[in-house]
């Protein structure tokens, strides 16, 4: 069963179509990229998914439940595009306080956030939030998304603006949480991140213009640079 | 030139942002016409009682509106109902003394009737003049404290509630917290405890710096005036969350200073705007910051007490309910589930 399905789903602000007619599925335990160019409603698709906004038009289901559910948001981990931290506080404290709200208590909750920073590498990290690297900042970012064990992660370009070498430190970090189990759906616009996804689902204009495993793609239009650029015409 | 390159990016700028353009237009104009309307209002002129100097009534009715009455207590109950502003009984002239300026024409009508009545032979004995409120020689500064008390409160809580949650939305945080499953009330709850704790603590501070160290007279019950102020603050606190979810910067958040917060000023008892035209009156009516000056006055000055400033917390309770509702409603629009 599918853990994602939209059926003729359709987004609009006022006069202004956003996102129409986009239907697709997304299989448990897999990872699916997102690919689009900036303003292609790669956003509002996922903040839909994690019932930030109602359709306007057809309708998602995430997790067996007609979207926006509330029911489903303790099952779901979101990272959005910007940080959204608590500068003042250090890590530990944001991570507590986002932990709270999913509800963990106790040992449970010290115990999850030793386990993430320690993923994350911020294991050592006691300074305020506010003199965090870029870099630091996003790896703060994922470990809240992930405090609380969801099954289904949505990451909305995770990668942007952090180095190389962190970027394959997220990657192998999506793959192995991808082998417990979490199912992921992850925005970019980044080639070499679409390779590493199970599934790619290309937006433009609102609407999907492709959607294959990458190989398939390839095969279909050469590279993924192919596909991207006729995407974005 | 650079300078001129800088210029028109800002002059484009400005213009395409229409709420800070009609801002720097209009809201000059629209303080100033409100000014002009609240002062320039005819002085009124006091209600005066009058329960035995009968002799005296025609030349006093030139000065003031006379009231007759045919016992001090009478006139007494008059004034506790804030009918008249001064009564003469007798051998004394009894003044209100809530607001300076009314205190002031009374005691102006009294002297004019006297000297009307002595240069026209009638010989009349020159009353003693009593406060019934407050004293002849308070200050300007005393007479406003109550209403100036009210509005600082307001206004700072305002600015610090307004903020602290704008920064939520441009940061991103409201909208991760709301993708959590808490729950909007507790999110509204929760944000109004916390900073409740830090706007009890200023509160206290105001109060204790205009009662004790500007040593304003308090004639009332210390813990209702906290009270009153604390529900002035709650006020505060909820108008903030509510209009920073229409502002994006916090230059947007402070453009409602003049338009929402500063008229408040004129209509919370700083003026006296009982002869100004009906929709001065309509629009105090309309503002919270009116029924809180009424009601701090009313303890602060009066030394009244719970029972007799109800109507006036209760409203201000109605004003808090009704700002928490539409925060609630607002949040809805951004989480739907």
């Amino acid at each position: 069963m599918a853990i994602i399905e939209a059926v003729d789903y359709g987004q609009s602000y006022g006069k202004y179509e956003v996102l129409r007619q986009l239907s697709f599925s997304v299989d448990p335990g897999t990872i699916t990229g997102l690919l689009g160019a900036s303003g292609s409603g790669k956003t509002t698709l996922v903040k839909a998914m994690i019932g930030m906004l109602r359709p306007t038009r057809g309708e998602i289901s995430v997790l067996g439940k007609r979207m926006p559910n509330l029911k489903t948001a303790p099952r779901i981990g979101y990272m959005a595009q910007n940080d959204a931290l608590y500068d003042e506080l250090s890590a530990r404290e944001n991570l507590s306080y986002f932990g709270r709200l999913y509800h963990l208590r106790g040992d449970r909750l010290e115990r999850r956030m030793d386990q993430v920073l320690a993923f994350v590498g911020l294991s050592e990290a006691k300074m305020p939030v506010k003199l965090f690297s870029g870099g630091m900042r996003r790896r703060l970012s994922l470990a809240i998304a992930l405090v609380h064990e969801p099954e289904l992660l949505f990451l909305d370009e995770p990668t942007v603006g952090i180095d190389p070498v962190l970027k394959e430190t997220f990657w192998t970090e999506f793959a192995e949480l991808k082998t417990k189990g979490v199912t992921l759906f992850v925005t970019t616009h980044v080639m070499d991140e679409a390779m590493r996804c199970d599934r790619l689902l290309m937006l433009r204009n609102g609407e999907i213009v492709a959607d294959g495993t990458p190989q398939e793609l390839i095969a279909a239009n050469g590279t993924l640079d192919a596909v991207f650029l006729k995407g974005a015409k | 030139m650079d300078a001129v390159t800088v210029a028109r990016r800002v002059v484009k700028q400005v213009v395409k942002d229409r709420r800070t353009l009609a801002l720097l237009l209009f809201a000059p104009l629209f303080i100033l016409f409100i000014l002009y309307t609240v002062i320039t209002s005819p002085a009124s002129r006091p209600v005066v009682g009058l329960v035995d100097q009968q002799q005296a009534y025609d030349v006093l009715a030139r000065e003031a509106e006379v009231v007759r009455y045919d016992s001090r207590k009478q006139a007494e109950r008059a004034m506790d109902e804030e009918k008249i502003d001064a009564y003469w009984a007798g051998e004394t002239f009894v003044v209100e003394g809530t607001s300076r300026s009314r205190s002031k024409l009374s005691e102006a009508a009294l002297s004019k009737t006297l000297a009307v009545m002595g240069a026209g032979g009638m010989r009349i004995e020159a009353p003693d003049i009593e406060y019934l409120y407050s004293s002849g020689d308070a200050t300007l500064f005393d007479t406003l404290a109550p209403a100036l008390m009210g509005f600082f409160i307001f206004f700072f809580v305002f600015i610090i509630a307004g903020i602290s949650f704008l920064r939520e939305r441009s940061t991103g945080t409201l909208e991760r917290t709301l993708a959590t499953p808490l729950a909007l009330r507790d999110l509204v709850a929760g944000y109004f405890i916390g900073f409740f704790l830090f706007v009890s603590v200023q509160t206290v501070l105001i109060q204790w710096f205009i009662v004790n160290v500007l040593d304003v007279p308090q004639n009332g019950d210390y813990l209702l005036l906290l009270f009153v102020n604390l529900l002035i603050a709650t006020v505060a606190l909820t108008l903030g969350l509510f209009l920073s979810s229409f502002a994006r910067t916090e230059f947007q958040l402070f453009q409602f200073i003049p338009a929402l917060i500063l008229p408040q000023v004129f209509f919370s008892g700083i003026f006296d705007i009982s002869e100004a035209p009906r929709w001065v009156e309509l629009l105090s009516s309309a503002l919270p910051l009116t029924y809180a000056a009424r009601a701090l006055v009313d303890v602060m000055i009066r030394g009244r007490g719970f029972m007799d400033i109800t109507f006036e917390l209760l409203i201000l309770s109605g004003y808090a309910i009704a700002f928490v509702i539409l925060n609630l409603v607002l949040l809805r629009k951004e989480r739907p589930s």
